[in-house]
Formats: structure tokens, C-alpha cells, sequence
């Protein structure tokens, strides 16, 4: 995998997590930055709407809205969100810019995200149009994606351990450099979790201490697992890691992902899709 | 033929030699040092009572001039005592939990307060490394999570059921920038404004109802959420104090154990615990983002760590040396705050902030369980600062206030730190005057400073002290680590010091001024390379202070010599006379001589002190003029008024005058006025006069001889030059040793005389006279001129008036 940016998408909220894991990676990995601020169209199609009100979640009133005011807030928040970044990235040495579109989120973010960036964006704590059906969304929005990415979870940071889920091939091999650079970032060791037994004429074990002697170099932990079956109990070993990230590539790792419900775990996804 | 060695003082008599020959040294360095200020023993005795005495109102105050050593003594005979008395505990103030305005005072055993600081500031770190490591527990992370969890899944439930409702109406709840808003949906995006114009009004109407609808719901869904957030945020609390609980038990039971003979440290230590426990989140670090954590939140410092943890710092204010004793402090500059201390305030954020770690002491602080040394001119002159020190020595205690907010000037948030208990001594050192007047003024001051200290300006000079003033002078070299002195130098100085006392009999007891002559003839000493000072250098270095004060009684001198100031130095005049005068410059004094004249004519019996009309004369010298108006209606024509008038005149004297020691110089001008009879000019004259007759001592009579010396000695010395001065003044002779030479030469004269007849018959070469047996004096006598004149001029004016009708004209211009 030949990355060369990392595409940081920001919104309306405020991710302090996913900014510091972007300028980390691109710190580390030498990459170029862009921050990418998405004005939400959704928002401003509300606010143009007649009867556009406000509940504020601090005082529990309403307000109006017109389109001049969000236009203005979501303005303001780039302003804020260009100023953060400046901030983190001053006396580094990482290139970086910073855009600003308009239209849906997500597909904004996927669409500005070439094959060769890492595409940071936060994935929310909570949900914005009603807890049920939005643990999904996310990843239903993102099968599309082309990109890598790197859906952050909001929280404290914990020394959770890294697994990559996968199988010894090319795939998660690429997943190498990455999981290598966030490892060291949240200082914890990388877990690779296989499904099925390594693979007949040693050539599994060969993948692993290739793959192992590449983290050791980094300083970073590695640790094998092998799951017998096909994956059943899958979801059942992850829950018992409590995983601060987890990685999957592969061309169905956005699918796979899904499947897994890897987003009720409360943790970062790295999803490596090609 | 008037003999004037009648009067003539004999020139032994002009100055008291030093017998050295009778001082059992060849140099200081074999005198043993004064265990006591020479000729201080009145006031060492009054310290000594003074600090013996137990009771609260007997402080002391150290009175008399400058320069006399009151704070070298006050200062010696209370480290006397304080060495032999415990030294005081040391005082902390700490953080009061219950009330943190009110910072809290804890008094320690001495010697234990930095050790107090230094253990508090140890279990803090200690703190902060145990507690910060139990919240890196698993179970802490995962029961926080779970309330965490708890909170989100509430706050989710509760805004989720809301959407859930929303979305059943096909309607989204997006979230704003500063909370939710309600749209209709399309699909999976929010309906466009011109999509929801296209439908019809009654399309339209039901969806922005339901849209109320929902936000009445959000509101009171959100109305919740602070009261859970706080339900959350005190279970967090409560789970913070059950994970730190251990860790700070332990930690603080080692602090118990080590005070436990301290029950101030002991309760302030508990307060500890249970703040430490409730406030167990200070004691986390920050982390990157955290911030976003919802309960992190909650939880939200309004002030750095740092600031916080300055609640557990300890504020040693005083602390001693366990083999110290009992402080003595001298506080040279007494400021309201200086004395009481202070709050200082820090600039944060713009604001003044202050917190109990700035509370400053002062020296009643340090002071406290000792003696405190203050100069009264320097408290009485600061704002408040003498109330302040009355306010604590009333009340006993130190209560630390901010000056500004004693006045009310400001209004800021303060402290108001427990009042530390007050026991000591205060010792006020100041002029004599400055003790009259608060004792007038100031009712407090005799309940308060009940043991008076007077410092005597000089003492009697015989060879006993003569010796102790040689031990002085060994002290104050040793002291101010100058050569030695040798027995002709202390000799010279001894004689100085009589001087200095104006007292052939005294020795000076200003100490400031002898130590700065041994300073000053020391380095000339230095210049010639001697191993001990000498007489040469001690005359060199009393010769070198004159002539660098001698500026403007040489301009006056010359101004003299040049004709400017009209005084004569021989010849003879009517109604004029030299008079002898004092000028004090600084801490110059010069002798200066004045011409006084004398007119009469007839009149009323006034004698018109022109000085007084100019409003020149001090109340002294017009109380003096007025005595001779007393002394000449006594002495002649006793049953006669007086019909005459008479001014008197300090000529070309453009300043005041004061003082009534020219009043025998002006009867004399006076008198010779009346008589017509001319008084020598080679003679000026000084002392003053009661109404008898009879001429009483004055002061400054060698500055004022050595005045008029100089200048006869200027125009050239005659033999017939001299001055006159009061009999009793002969023991205060200290002259300079030309004039005694001159004297003993026989070229300037000394006369010391004790009536005013004997003062004229040296004037004028005429005898007095004395009345005879039928009361009338001799016709050509000096006294039977001067009657002779006066009845002639009452009877000049008895024509004039006549009988009953003159009487009465006389009693109307007296009215007058």
C-alpha cells in the first residue's frame, strides 16, 4: 500500500481524537496533510426550510434558524477547525492545507479521498438522527469508499490492544505500516487475529515472522492468534480483547466490517478496503 | 579706677585638660570593652525593669537624642534576654476546607514548620503519582465506563426516542450547531426548502405541527439531562473516593503518625483525607482528548492543577532555629503591612487573585515571642501603622489585613486569616518630644508603653569616668575594627567629648558623633601609614569637621572684616554694644557677634523690643527685653514712674532671634543710652538678666567667645579685647586652645561677672555706685547717672501734665 496523504475530514463536531491520530500518521509516515471541512448540506437545506427551529442543548430552548446564521455558524467552525489544526501541526515539519466543501458529509470526505490517502474521519459517540438506526450508518455510508480509512472513535484514549483481523496474505500485510504507526501512537501491541490454521509448507509462518520482524523494528509488540472454524467466534474473541483499533483489509473488508458489527465495539476501525 | 583682673577668668580655667598621665594605658587595645553604655545606667535599668515585667502593657520606649547609642543598648540587654528565653513555635497557615476565605493558623513545635511544608508538598506528589495510578485500574476503567455508558445511554435513549418518534413522522433530527433541529425527510437526506414549498398548504401544515410537536418533546427530554449529568457526576465523585480512598489513607496515616503530637497538624490532616477524596479528579492527569469525554466534562477544572493543588501546600509563615531563643527584630521600615503582613494578590487573567500561600508575615510575626524594635518617627509617620501596632498589642494577636481594605479603598475578594496569638515586647525608640506628645495626645499610648526609658545626654567627668569613656572608645574601635588609640588621643577625645557636652564637667554622651571622629581620624591615621592613632590625628580630624562647616561663618567674618556687618572691635559708644549671638546650622553651631543698640527719649516706661514689633523675636527674648523694663523700674526711682521710652535693636539681624541670653548686653546698651555714658566696643558681651539684677548662665558660651575671638583676632588682637559672660558659666569653658594661648598671652581677655554693675563698670571704666545711707547712689557714679537722667526725665514731664489732670492724661496714654 503506497499512501501518500492523510485527507482529515471535519464537521460539525469537534474530534480532538481524530486530529491527533491524523498529524501522528502523517508525522510518522511522512505523508502530506489535508484538512477537509464539509459543510453539511443537510443543514443548510434545514435551515432554509420556514419553520427551521433550534432546541439548544444547554439552556433546552428553541430558536430560529435561517440559512444566513448556519451558513455563518458552519463558517465559524471551519475557522476554528483550521485554526486547531495550525496549532497541532506548528513547528512540524508536515505539509499540510486545509478545503472547505459543501454537500453530504460522508460522500464529500469519499469522494475527495483518492486511493492513495488515508481518509481520518471521526466516528461519532453519539448518534445524530436517533440512536437505533445510525450505529450503521457510517459504515453503511462507506462501502463505497475507495480509500483507506480510519473511522475514529471520540473517548478517553486507553492502551487498548491493536488487532488486525484477516488472513496471511498480501492484504493484511499492507495493513503493516499503518497498524505499525498507530501501535506506537497508542502504545499498545498489535494482535493479528486469523481465522482458520496457518497455512500448509510453512508458508504462513514465513507471512508472520515477516510480518512480525517489520513491527519489532518499529519497537511495536506483535501477537498471533488463530481462530479454528470459520470465524463464528469471531466477534465473541473481540469483544474479550476490548481492542482500542481494529483493522481489516481486504476487497470485502468494508463488508466484513459490517458483518461483524465492529462499530458497537466502541473502538477505531482502520478499514483497508483494496 | 576700675580693676578688671577682678573678673578676669584665669586661663587654667578656660579649658580642662585630660590628665592622660592619670590613664593607667598606653593604648586602647589594652581596655577591655563596656559591658553597659557609660552614664546610661538610668535607662539600662529602665530596659532590664521593662523586660522583666510579664504584663502585656509594659512596653518600652527609649527616648532622647540621636546618636546616643539607645538602640546599640536596647538592642544588647534584649538579645540578653532573648538568648536565655525558649525560642517561640512556628506558625503555618493551611488551607481552611470548611470556610477557604478564612485560611486556617497551626501552630508547631520550633523548628518544625519547613519540615510541616516540606512533608505536605512530598505527599502531595505522592498524591499525585499513587492516585492517578489507581485510576489506570482496570476496575476503575471499567466501572467509570459503565457510568459513562450510563450517562450516554440515557442522554441517547431519551434524545434517541425523540428521533425514533421523528422518524416514524419521516422526519430527521439533525444536529445543529448549537444543539438539534427538526426537518422533513426525502428519501435518506433532508427535504429541500423548494421541495417543501412545492407541497400543498395542507401537506404542509401537518408536518410542521408534528415538527412542534417533537421540539416540545426534545425540550423536555433535554431539560433532563443536566440532572443526570450530575446524578453521573456524583457517582463519579463517589467512585473516585472509594478507588483513592486506599491510596490516600496510606499515604496520610504515615503523615498522622509523624505529627501525632500535634493536634492542630492531626485535624488539618483529616480535612486532608476528605478533601483529597472528594477532589480525587485533580489528582488525574490530562490527556489528549479527554476533553471530549462526556464525563471528563462533567467534571471540567475551571483552574489549572497547579492552582488546585496549592490547597494542600502549607504556608510557612515564621519559623525558627531551635537554639535561636527568642527573636529580637528590628524593623526599620514600619509600614502598615511591614508590621501585620501582608496579601499579596496575583494578575490572572486580569483579575487579582489571591490565596493563603501569599500570605506574607510581618515583623510582629517574626517578632512574636521576642522583642520587636521600632523608631517611633518612622511608625507615626507610615498610614495606619501605629494603629495597627496598638490594634494588635490591645488585642494581643496579629490580625493580617490588607491595608486597602482597611480603608475600604477596594473591594476585591480577600482573605481573612485567622488572627495569630501576639506575645512580646515592643520597644519604641524615639525623641523626647515625640514621647511628650503621644503621651498628650494619644490616651492609648500610656496604657500601652508604660516603661520610660530616658537616655541622660552626658555624664559626670572625673577620672573615674574618664577612664569608662577610654573603654568606650576601646569598644567602639574594636567595633568599627579601627586601629588603636593611644593615651593622648583618648585624651583629646575626652576633652572633645567636654566640649561637645558644653560642659567642662560633662562628657557627651552621643556616641554617633564620637564614633564618627574616631572614623574620620582613623583614615587620616590611614594616610600617614600609623599603626595607632594619635592626638595629632584626632585634632586633624576635629579641625577637618570645622572647616568643612565653617563655610558661612567665614562669609559672615568677612563680611565683617569687609565693613558689610557693622561690628567694632574698639572705641567707645553711647547706647551700643556687641552682643553675642549662636547660629546653628545642620549640626553646626558658630558663635557670631551682633551689634545691639539702645535709644531713649521720653515717654511712657515702654521698652519696645523692636525684633518682637518686626515679629522676629521668639517669646524668649521678648520675656527678656521685658525684665528690663521689670529691673529698671526697681533699681531707680522705685517710687517714681518710669517716663521713659527705649527700643532696642539687634542691628542687621535679617533672621530670628531667640533666646534671652543677649538681655544683659541689651541693659547694658540700655543703660549706657540712659546714662550717656559710652560702653568699650572691645568688649562683647553675653548672659542673660532677672529683674535684680543679677546675671544667670546661658548657652553656647564657647562658640560665642571663639566668635568674637576670630574676629579681633582677624583685625589683630589689642590686649584690651575680651568678652563678658555669666560667672556660672565658667565651668562650661572648653575653649579652643588659641584662644587660651591669646589669653595667656594677655592679648584677649575672659571676665566673668555676676551682677550687671560689675558687666558696667567693665564697659565703661566707671563705678557702678551703690546707694548711700540717705538712698540716693553716688552723683557721678554710673547708677546716680542713670537716676539722675531717669528724674530728670519724669520731671521734664511733670510740667507738661500738672496735678490731677496730668495724672490722668498719664493713665490715658498708658492706655493707649
Amino acid at each position: 500500500m503506497n499512501l501518500r496523504r492523510v485527507v482529515l475530514g471535519l464537521g460539525l463536531q469537534d474530534s480532538p481524537a481524530a486530529m491527533t491520530l491524523a498529524t501522528e500518521l502523517a508525522r510518522s509516515m511522512q505523508l502530506q496533510l489535508l484538512g477537509l471541512f464539509v459543510e453539511d448540506i443537510d443543514l443548510l437545506h434545514f435551515a432554509a426550510l420556514p419553520f427551521a427551529r433550534e432546541v439548544c442543548l444547554s439552556s433546552a430552548t428553541s430558536r430560529q434558524l435561517d440559512p444566513t446564521a448556519m451558513v455563518r455558524a458552519l463558517q465559524q467552525r471551519a475557522g476554528e477547525a483550521r485554526r486547531s489544526l495550525h496549532r497541532r501541526l506548528e513547528g512540524q515539519s508536515i505539509q499540510w492545507a486545509f478545503e472547505t466543501v459543501r454537500g453530504p458529509v460522508m460522500p464529500m470526505l469519499l469522494a475527495n479521498a483518492l486511493e492513495t490517502d488515508l481518509l481520518v474521519a471521526a466516528l461519532p459517540a453519539r448518534t445524530i438522527r436517533g440512536a437505533a438506526q445510525d450505529i450503521a450508518t457510517p459504515l453503511s455510508q462507506v462501502r463505497a469508499a475507495r480509500a483507506p480509512l480510519l473511522l475514529v472513535r471520540d473517548g478517553p484514549a486507553r492502551r487498548a490492544p491493536v488487532v488486525v483481523l484477516g488472513s496471511p496474505d498480501a492484504s493484511a500485510q499492507a495493513v503493516a505500516t499503518p497498524v505499525s504507526a498507530l501501535a506506537r501512537q497508542f502504545g499498545s501491541p498489535v494482535v493479528f487475529l486469523m481465522v482458520g490454521e496457518p497455512g500448509a509448507g510453512g508458508e504462513g509462518e514465513r507471512w508472520e515472522a515477516r510480518v512480525a520482524g517489520q513491527l519489532a523494528a518499529d519497537g511495536v509488540p506483535v501477537e498471533f492468534r488463530h481462530l479454528p472454524g470459520d470465524g463464528e467466534r469471531l466477534h465473541e474473541q473481540l469483544v474479550r480483547i476490548r481492542p482500542g483499533l481494529v483493522a481489516i483489509a481486504g476487497a470485502r473488508a468494508l463488508e466484513e466490517a459490517a458483518t461483524l458489527g465492529l462499530e458497537k465495539l466502541n473502538c477505531t476501525l482502520l478499514l483497508l478496503p483494496s | 579706677m576700675i580693676d578688671h583682673h577682678r573678673w578676669r577668668v584665669s586661663p587654667e580655667d578656660l579649658y580642662r585638660t585630660c590628665q592622660i598621665d592619670r590613664l593607667p594605658f598606653q593604648t586602647t587595645s589594652e581596655l577591655a570593652d563596656v559591658d553597659e553604655a557609660p552614664g546610661q545606667d538610668r535607662a539600662a535599668e529602665a530596659i532590664r525593669f521593662g523586660i522583666g515585667m510579664a504584663h502585656r502593657s509594659y512596653n518600652l520606649f527609649a527616648m532622647g537624642s540621636e546618636g546616643l547609642g539607645r538602640r546599640t543598648l536596647v538592642d544588647r540587654l534584649l538579645r540578653q534576654s532573648a538568648s536565655l528565653r525558649p525560642t517561640p513555635p512556628d506558625w503555618c497557615y493551611v488551607f481552611n476546607f470548611k470556610t477557604p476565605h478564612k485560611p486556617t493558623r497551626v501552630p508547631l513545635p520550633t523548628g518544625r514548620a519547613l519540615a510541616f511544608q516540606h512533608d505536605m508538598a512530598r505527599l502531595v506528589e505522592d498524591l499525585r503519582t499513587g492516585i492517578p495510578a489507581a485510576f489506570e485500574t482496570d476496575e476503575y476503567r471499567s466501572r467509570r465506563q459503565e457510568l459513562e455508558n450510563e450517562l450516554s445511554a440515557r442522554q441517547d435513549l431519551a434524545i434517541g426516542t425523540v428521533g425514533d418518534h421523528a422518524r416514524e413522522q419521516k422526519i430527521a433530527l439533525l444536529r445543529t450547531p448549537g444543539g438539534f433541529g427538526f426537518a422533513p425527510m426525502s428519501g435518506d437526506s433532508v427535504m429541500e426548502p423548494q421541495q417543501f414549498q412545492k407541497l400543498s398548504e395542507a401537506e404542509q401544515k401537518p408536518i410542521e405541527e408534528a415538527i412542534g410537536r417533537l421540539q416540545k418533546e426534545l425540550e423536555a427530554a433535554i431539560e433532563l439531562i443536566p440532572k443526570w449529568r450530575r446524578e453521573a457526576q456524583r457517582k463519579l465523585r463517589e467512585l473516585n473516593r472509594q478507588i483513592t480512598s486506599s491510596v490516600v489513607a496510606s499515604l496520610i496515616e504515615e503523615m498522622k503518625t509523624a505529627y501525632e503530637s500535634i493536634p492542630a497538624v492531626r485535624d488539618y490532616l483529616i480535612a486532608v483525607q476528605d478533601d483529597v477524596l472528594d477532589h480525587a479528579e485533580y489528582f488525574q492527569q490530562s490527556k489528549e482528548g479527554e476533553a471530549a469525554n462526556p464525563m471528563a466534562l462533567m467534571l471540567a477544572r475551571a483552574e489549572p492543577v497547579e492552582a488546585l493543588m496549592n490547597r494542600y501546600a502549607v504556608n510557612a509563615l515564621v519559623h525558627h532555629e531551635a537554639a535561636d531563643g527568642a527573636p529580637v527584630v528590628f524593623e526599620d521600615h514600619p509600614t502598615h503591612d511591614n508590621l501585620v503582613g501582608r496579601i499579596e494578590y496575583e494578575a490572572r487573567m486580569g483579575a487579582l487573585v489571591t490565596e493563603f500561600t501569599l500570605i506574607k508575615g510581618g515583623a510582629l510575626h517574626r517578632a512574636n515571642g521576642g522583642y520587636l524594635i521600632v523608631e517611633a518617627v518612622k511608625l507615626l509617620t507610615q498610614p495606619l501603622a501605629w494603629e495597627a501596632l496598638k490594634r494588635a498589642l490591645r488585642a494581643r494577636e496579629i490580625r493580617t489585613e490588607p491595608l486597602a481594605q482597611a480603608l475600604s479603598l477596594v473591594s476585591t475578594v480577600s482573605l481573612e486569616p485567622e488572627p495569630i496569638p501576639l506575645d512580646l515586647k515592643v520597644v519604641l525608640i524615639g525623641q523626647r518630644n515625640i514621647y511628650y506628645l503621644l503621651h498628650a495626645l494619644d490616651p492609648e499610648f500610656s496604657d500601652l508603653f508604660k516603661v520610660l526609658v530616658d537616655f541622660d545626654e552626658d555624664m559626670n567627668r572625673n577620672d573615674e569616668s574618664d577612664l569608662m569613656y577610654a573603654r568606650l572608645i576601646a569598644t567602639l574601635a574594636r567595633q568599627h575594627a579601627i586601629r588603636p588609640l593611644d593615651r593622648a588621643a583618648v585624651g583629646r577625645l575626652i576633652e572633645h567629648a567636654s566640649r561637645s557636652a558644653d560642659d567642662a564637667d560633662k562628657l557627651s554622651l552621643e556616641i554617633a558623633r564620637l564614633s564618627d571622629l574616631m572614623l574620620e581620624a582613623n583614615h587620616l591615621a590611614d594616610a600617614q601609614g600609623n599603626g595607632v592613632m594619635s592626638a595629632v590625628h584626632v585634632q586633624a580630624a576635629i579641625d577637618g569637621q570645622a572647616r568643612r562647616g565653617s563655610r558661612i561663618s567665614d562669609r559672615l567674618r568677612e563680611e565683617t572684616l569687609r565693613g558689610r556687618l557693622l561690628i567694632d572691635t574698639q572705641g567707645e559708644r553711647v547706647g551700643q554694644v556687641n552682643g553675642l549671638s549662636v547660629v546653628q546650622m545642620g549640626d553646626q553651631a558658630f558663635g557670631k557677634p551682633v551689634r545691639i543698640t539702645a535709644s531713649v527719649r521720653l515717654g511712657g516706661g515702654q521698652v519696645i523690643d523692636i525684633e518682637r514689633e518686626a515679629q522676629l523675636g521668639g517669646p524668649l527674648h521678648s520675656k527678656g527685653v521685658m525684665i528690663l523694663g521689670g529691673y529698671l523700674s526697681a533699681r531707680y526711682l522705685p517710687e517714681r514712674p518710669l517716663m521713659l521710652s527705649a527700643s532696642l535693636v539687634f542691628e542687621q539681624s535679617y533672621g530670628g532671634v531667640e533666646g534671652d541670653s543677649a538681655s544683659s548686653a541689651e541693659l547694658y546698651a540700655l543703660l549706657s543710652a540712659i546714662a550717656r555714658v559710652p560702653l568699650k566696643q572691645s568688649y562683647a558681651v553675653t548672659g542673660s538678666v532677672n529683674q535684680h539684677g543679677d546675671v544667670q548662665p546661658i548657652g553656647g558660651v564657647n562658640d560665642k567667645i571663639e566668635g568674637f575671638f576670630r574676629l579681633c583676632q582677624e583685625r589683630g588682637l589689642t590686649g584690651e579685647q575680651g568678652v563678658i559672660i555669666p560667672a556660672s558659666n565658667v565651668r562650661n569653658l572648653m575653649l579652643h586652645h588659641e584662644v587660651v594661648a591669646a589669653v595667656q598671652a594677655g592679648r584677649f581677655h575672659v571676665h566673668a561677672v555676676s551682677r550687671i554693675d560689675e558687666g558696667l563698670e567693665l564697659l565703661t571704666g566707671v563705678p557702678a555706685g551703690e546707694r548711700g545711707v540717705g538712698g540716693a547712689f553716688p552723683a557721678h557714679s554710673l547708677n546716680g547717672l542713670i537716676e539722675a537722667r531717669l528724674e530728670q526725665l519724669a520731671e521734664r514731664l511733670r510740667p507738661q501734665s500738672g496735678g490731677e489732670g496730668g495724672h490722668r492724661a498719664r493713665q490715658s496714654r498708658r492706655a493707649h
